[in-house]
């Protein structure tokens, strides 16, 4: 034990620990909300069935239409990966957070240098850029609607300001980018939380549904995905970053 | 037709793949690998499943030889 700071840390993520252990237990055997993992479950609760029922143009499919905002993503995957699997995604994207954290300190020190490209990659990044952060912009929007979602769509707006470094500029700086990646950070989280506080339990999608097809749909998905897209693209373009030398100075977390 | 060339594609991905192992050019096998991904990308549209083809597309493909090409060109310096 070094000092006060770390023994508080180490009971910090016991506490944190201690406490996911028991929500995970308690999800396993509660027996009013949801499908309970300890019992034999018939048929029709199971979740995998109801989703290869679910058919958007048949007027005499076996899935009903309830208000729930389930229903109201026509794109099926993401019905099932954004309120069914979200932790999935958002503990990904902490991977992700804790893989550029680690970049840094695997890296040799040595930075090279932004160097201005040839003419015509310059002279045509403009137009590049706006076509990927056109297709980025458009996947995270229509995440419910059409193949995609937040975590390609960021990927795809990183690879835009991959595209400008290579180029010779940079577009944004290091400092805009850890703005953003904890502000789409703790609003994906408090979101959540507030699922907890208002309908009791975490991530659970609790704005209406809307018709199936309107861009404004599908409840929290959207809000989720655009915040999920910036936060990847945060960090995944804080990866590029790491390997140039910057306008300013860097700090290693 | 369409198993005609999705077999093509598959026998082009093994042969890539083998590439990747073998070749002593760590840059080349870097791009080849890049190729193994968009292969993969186009054979997932086959079978339907474009969600997977996106993310591979820019994530295997794109994102991975970009930060790969970065590192070897900083380690090797």
């Amino acid at each position: 034990m070094k000092n006060d700071k770390t023994l508080l840390m180490n009971i910090l993520a016991i506490v944190f620990l201690a406490l996911l252990a028991y929500f995970i237990y308690a999800v396993a055997t509660s027996s009013d909300v949801g499908i309970n993992l300890m019992d034999d479950n018939v048929v029709e609760n199971r979740v995998a069935d109801r989703y290869l029922n679910k058919n958007v143009l048949d007027e005499n499919s076996q899935y009903e239409w309830g208000g729930k905002a389930e229903d109201s993503a026509a794109n099926i995957v993401t019905a099932v990966l954004a309120d069914y699997r979200l932790f999935d995604t958002s503990l990904e994207v902490i991977v992700l957070f804790v893989t550029v954290m680690g970049f840094g300190l695997v890296l040799p020190d040595e930075r090279r240098k932004i160097k201005e490209s040839t003419q015509l990659l310059f002279n045509w990044l403009p137009i590049l850029m706006t076509f990927m952060l056109l297709v980025g912009g458009y996947m995270f929007i229509n995440g419910h609607l059409s193949p995609g979602g937040g975590f390609p769509a960021g990927a795809i707006i990183s690879t835009a300001i991959l595209v400008g470094i290579l180029a010779g500029k940079q577009t944004v700086s290091h400092h805009t980018l850890k703005i953003v990646e904890a502000v789409a950070g703790i609003s994906i989280f408090s979101l959540a939380t507030l699922g907890f506080i208002l309908k009791g339990s975490f991530f659970i999608n609790f704005l209406e549904g809307g018709n199936i097809g309107d861009v404004f749909s599908a409840g929290l998905i959207p809000i989720l995905y655009t915040l999920v897209a910036f936060k990847v693209s945060a960090e995944l373009s804080g990866v590029y970053l790491e390997f140039y030398k910057g306008g300013e100075e860097h700090d290693h977390a | 037709m369409m198993i005609l060339l999705a077999s093509v594609l598959s026998i082009l991905m093994i042969v890539a793949a083998v590439w990747v192992l073998i070749t002593p050019n760590i840059l080349k096998a870097i791009i080849v690998f890049a190729i193994v991904s968009l292969v993969a990308s186009v054979l997932f549209i086959f079978m339907h499943a474009p969600d997977v083809a996106i993310t591979e597309a820019s994530i295997g493909a794109g994102i991975t030889s970009a930060i790969f090409i970065l590192s070897y060109k900083r380690i090797s310096e």
